[in-house]
């Protein structure tokens, strides 16, 4: 034990993050006598390190923020500045550039932290370190030479160097891309490929890497790193680059040694396990509590709420969370707290029973509950949302309605079930209606709360997989099947992700399985008279392959991905086994499959049928669900098109340019194509990119101008443009005096909205003086485009 | 071709039927000897009809700019000023009763005939040269090309750099041959740039330096003549779409003319009376 022990304290804080700050200004506001630790010489590391003005999140918004500590959406330093001078003004005891380096539990209670040279006693402790952990080191010589960092500040003062950057995640991509252009950069990766990354981070990396701007040297390490240059080490020889600047970004180690030294239990092995805390913060140590990131709920607000709250129940007071009003509201059907409401939810829906209820919390917030009368609507065929759908009580019925045919009831669903898995899964409209049996209650959880719970809860997805295929079943092959007979045939599918462009299997193969597309889109082709026939192109939530269940059949077409793509495989001899079991299954089975053969042999018999369609496919123009096509031998090139959609947008910015993909006469300029399932939904943190019933992609008013949605959208076709002020008469004059507006180069995402607040559709259809312009939804692609085609135009 | 187009073919059959009505009205009432001059019935229901119709082909400008407008499409708008355009000086003329007497009324006729001839002129050149424009365009955009241009440019500048001072005039030389003069845009109206050959007489440039520099030079005549190619088919491009630009510069200014002698000669009937 180094130092001496100074007074006890009723509570000491580690880590002068959001949640630390909100926890030492409640124990001052208390007059606890308390202490905070912070190991770096600043307040919120975390923070701290990120880019220079990049825009700090205060998601989620709905929940009210406890305590005092000033936070709302902005820029790092304005963030970062609220606290500073809310720790001045305060005089809050916070000791920075002192590193906590012992929690020692005592046999009476309380605890002895050792930090900076002095040992302290406390009642409780309060861990708020964040995730950051220590970074993780190369093992190399030389790291720790001065021109050898963990953090970029500011990309715009780096110009003209030559740097290295090592590591493949997210932040590395991130420092690599930002400097690569104006500097010679090369990236270190010690695998074959990117594998960890943002799949656009990738995309971008490597084009950057063809377009010369960027080197990435893969299956690489560090074996040196000297002043000026840096020698790696790669799977076939060794380099030496030239490195005024070295960022290492290859990760931090998390903090999960330390906290298990102190004794505190993890709910598991994995990276994704959690400390294991009640519900008032308080780890398996009795008086070490646990809060903010380290919890691995990592949004500020939450972490501010419970630095809050934890000093309160250390009090000895029972505090409501702060989501507990939003959620009972969200909630309206169960009765007490919101903790008991969810652990009775989670009985009467078995798929809720499957994931955590603190994580429950998160998914609720933007839940809606919803009360259906008898006969009434919950989501109609061929809508464009995408949300999940669970039943609280009553019953609902699901009706589809195949093309041109009759709609007809495919299923009851009880209380405790769920629906809209086909939609969220695939990204395409809703493929059957469901209406209200009776009066029923449905909660709506939106498509992107869905998803980060099937992201942390494996079991809840893999129930939301088997439930997605064994619908599938139901709806092409086994109609009046009911779901507990086709549970054993699920069970047996396992998923397989596919690249693009490659050949699932070819033409005579041996048939050995039958696939349902999940997501993506394949190619159907047959060879005949020494070319390829293309039969059809499937999208996500077909099947295809089905004739391989027959005995002795061969592949009577070859199937190919023409995007990356995921596929729920059946091998035949699972099949088989299923129908041993069910042999009065065989014969219907069988009529469909002649269903299926004679449609394919019709579609041979049509000659030259997607011809146009094939050119558009390989432009991927097809997946857009209202494209924009101009007509260049009608196009005067007056440019009208793009003045209509500058005058009526209040931002006075176009959506669209008349560059793009060509074929024959026709482009399809660089404008939304609507996509059937939009990337640019990927990814949006304040989740202002969304999609109406009608499939029209809009941007809302709350973008936070990231670009991620521009760099996600794989056909160029969002822009990212400065915002033009509003202007008035006296505009100048007060630009005169202040100096013009800075809006410090804030950037929005804009996109074709399809004009969707001005009446009479597209501007641009309607203004163009020669009808060139044209809009197609996918219906409309053949018929239309073979009238307006002309070959023999140049290509 | 937009004027093919079978939704808005209404507008030429609308224009006929006008033409028809207002040319037998014309012949019944001059068989009957009613007809004098603009100033009598028939001829002042024609005249107000002719301005009136004037005035709505002008309102085209507006509704062009008119962004939100959800009165009809702007193919439609332009379908019907082509057309009713037409019809105009027809209803003038008659109008006119065939008789050219006041300056001012004869120069308003004059200044529509130009306005309707360069807009007859607009809407072949409409109809004629996108097709024409995607040709010369193919996969390349006039961008494409002058990025395409410039490391042409870049390579023959590297050539030439520490060569003797007859292989840098050569090097000038060539290179001002594809460089835009004044009204470069104007001069390309009228002068076809496919007829122009590159290349021609360039052989003999050989002999003007040393022997060792030859080579290069050679490399440099090669850079040069699909510098001037890709320069002309630039210049084609650019052509094709002043062209398509160019004949508002006449058809406006024209309209504008108009409006000034239609409101003179409006004016002038009025004041010294309708019946002369």
């Amino acid at each position: 034990m180094e130092g001496t022990v100074s007074e006890r304290l009723d509570l000491v804080i580690v880590g002068a993050g959001p949640a630390g700050l909100s926890a030492a200004h409640r124990a001052q506001a208390n007059g606890l006598a308390y202490l905070l630790f912070e190991r770096a010489p600043h307040l919120a590391d975390t923070i701290h390190c990120y880019q220079k003005r990049k825009h700090v999140m205060a998601e989620p918004s709905l929940i009210p923020q406890l305590g005092e500590l000033p936070f709302e959406a902005g820029r790092r330093e304005e963030v970062l500045g609220g606290w500073q001078g809310f720790v001045d003004e305060h005089g809050l005891a916070v000791r920075l550039g002192c590193e906590v380096s012992a929690v020692e539990p005592q046999p009476g209670g309380g605890f002895l932290v050792t930090a900076g040279g002095e040992t302290h006693e406390a009642a409780h402790v309060v861990v708020a370190v964040g995730t950051q952990g220590n970074p993780r080191k190369l093992g190399a010589p030389g790291e720790d030479l001065p021109h050898v960092s963990g953090r970029l500040v500011d990309p715009a003062e780096v110009e003209d160097e030559d740097v290295v950057v090592v590591g493949a995640g997210d932040s590395a991509l991130e420092v690599a891309l930002a400097l690569a252009g104006s500097n010679r950069v090369h990236l270190v990766v010690r695998g074959p490929e990117i594998v960890r990354a943002k799949e656009s981070l990738e995309r971008e990396a490597l084009q950057r890497q063809a377009g010369g701007e960027l080197t990435i040297h893969f299956s690489t390490t560090v074996a040196r790193v000297e002043a000026g240059s840096v020698e790696l080490s790669g799977a076939e020889d060794d380099v030496t680059v030239a490195a005024q600047r070295v960022y290492l970004k290859i990760g931090a180690v998390a903090p999960r040694g330390w906290l298990e030294a102190m004794g505190v239990e993890f709910s598991g092995q994995g990276r994704e396990a959690n400390p294991r805390l009640d519900h008032r913060y308080q780890s398996s140590v009795p008086g070490l509590h646990l809060i903010g990131a380290v919890t691995g709920r990592d949004l500020i607000r939450l972490g501010i709420n419970q630095g809050y709250e934890v000093v309160e129940h250390i009090l000895g007071r029972d505090v409501e969370p702060a989501d507990e009003a939003i959620l009972k509201e969200r909630l309206p059907w169960w009765s007490g707290t919101v903790r008991e409401r969810i652990a009775e939810l989670r009985r009467e829906v078995p798929i809720l029973g499957r994931a955590d209820p603190e994580v429950l919390r998160e998914t609720f917030l933007t839940v809606e509950p919803r009360d259906y009368a008898d006969g009434e609507e919950i989501v109609r065929q061929w809508d464009y949302t995408d949300s999940f759908l669970v039943i609280a009580g009553g019953r609902v019925a699901i009706r589809h309605r195949p093309e041109g045919g009759q709609e007809r009831q495919v299923a009851t669903l009880e209380a405790g079930q769920f629906f809209g898995e086909m939609s969220l899964i695939s990204g395409r409209r809703r493929n059957a209606t469901a209406v209200s049996v009776g009066p029923s209650r449905v909660m709506e959880i939106p498509r992107k709360a869905i998803l980060k719970l099937l992201a942390v809860a494996p079991e809840v997805k893999a129930e939301v997989d088997r439930a997605f295929l064994i619908r599938a079943f139901q709806g092409y092959l086994f109609p009046d099947l009911a779901e507990d007979v086709l549970w054993p045939l699920a069970r047996r599918a396992h998923l397989v992700t596919v690249d693009k462009d490659e050949v699932l299997f070819a033409e005579g193969d041996p048939g050995d399985a039958f696939y349902l597309l999940r997501s993506g889109m394949v190619k159907v082709a047959k060879q005949s008279g020494g070319r390829e026939i293309v039969l059809s192109y499937l999208v996500s939530g077909n099947f295809f392959g089905e004739t391989a269940l027959l005995p002795d059949t061969p592949r009577t077409a070859s199937v190919s991905t023409i995007f990356k793509s995921e596929l729920i495989r059946l091998d035949r001899a699972d099949f088989d086994a299923f129908l041993a079991e069910h042999p009065e299954l065989k014969g219907g089975f069988l009529d469909k499959l002649e269903e299926r053969r004679v449609a394919t042999l019709k579609a041979e018999a049509t000659p030259g049928s997607g011809d146009v369609l094939s050119d558009l496919i390989r432009e991927e123009v097809v997946i857009g669900t209202d494209a924009l096509i101009i007509d260049d031998y009608k196009c005067v090139r007056c440019s009208n098109c793009i003045e209509a959609c500058e005058g009526v947008h209040d931002d006075g910015q176009a959506r669209l340019s008349l560059t793009g993909i060509k074929f024959y006469n026709l482009l399809a300029p660089n404008s939304c194509w609507q996509c059937e399932n939009p990337l640019c939904m990927l990814d949006c943190p304040p989740d202002a990119i969304v999609r109406d019933p009608r499939g029209e992609v809009y941007i809302k008013e709350n973008c936070i101008g990231c670009g991620n949605c521009e760099a996600n959208c794989p056909y160029d076709n969002i822009f990212m443009v400065h915002p033009e002020p509003k202007r008035h008469l006296f505009s100048w004059l007060f630009d005169l005096v202040r100096g013009g507006d800075d809006d410090g180069g804030r950037q929005v995402a804009v996109k074709c909205d399809l004009c969707r607040d001005v009446d009479g559709g597209p501007a641009c259809v309607r203004c163009c003086p020669t009808g060139a312009a044209i809009r197609l939804t996918p219906d409309e692609y053949r018929a239309r485009l073979e009238s307006i085609v002309v070959r023999e135009g140049a290509v | 071709m937009f004027l093919s187009s079978a939704k808005n073919r209404r507008w030429r059959w609308v224009a006929l039927l006008l033409f028809a009505a207002a040319l037998a009205a014309y012949l019944w009432e001059r068989a009957s000897g009613r007809f004098q001059h603009g100033g009598s019935v028939l001829g002042l229901v024609l005249g107000v009809a002719a301005a009136v119709l004037v005035v709505w082909l002008l309102f085209f400008a507006v509704r062009k700019r008119a962004y939100k407008s959800t009165l009809g499409t702007l193919e439609g708008w332009l379908h019907a000023h082509v057309w009713l355009g037409v019809l105009s000086a027809f209803l003038v003329l008659l109008h006119s009763g065939f008789r050219f007497e006041d300056k001012v009324a004869l120069s308003a006729f004059l200044v529509l005939l130009g306005v309707v001839a360069t807009g007859v002129l607009g809407a072949y050149l409409y109809q004629s040269l996108p097709r024409r424009l995607t040709g010369v365009e193919s996969n390349l955009t006039g961008e494409e090309i002058s990025a395409d241009l410039n490391r042409m440019a870049a390579s023959m500048a590297r050539l030439a750099s520490g060569r003797s001072a007859d292989f840098q005039r050569i090097h000038v030389a060539l290179l001002a041959e594809s460089t835009p003069r004044a009204l470069a845009g104007w001069r390309l109206l009228f002068t076809s740039p496919q007829a122009r050959e590159g290349g021609k007489g360039w052989e003999g440039l050989l002999g003007r330096v040393e022997s060792g520099e030859r080579e290069d030079l050679r490399r440099l005549l090669v850079l040069a003549r699909q510098h001037k190619e890709l320069h002309q088919r630039l210049a084609v491009q650019q052509r094709y779409r002043n062209l398509l630009d160019a004949w508002l510069w006449l058809h406006v200014p024209l309209s504008l003319a108009l409006v000034v002698l239609l409101a003179a000669h409006v004016g002038a009937a009025l004041y010294w009376g309708i019946d002369w």
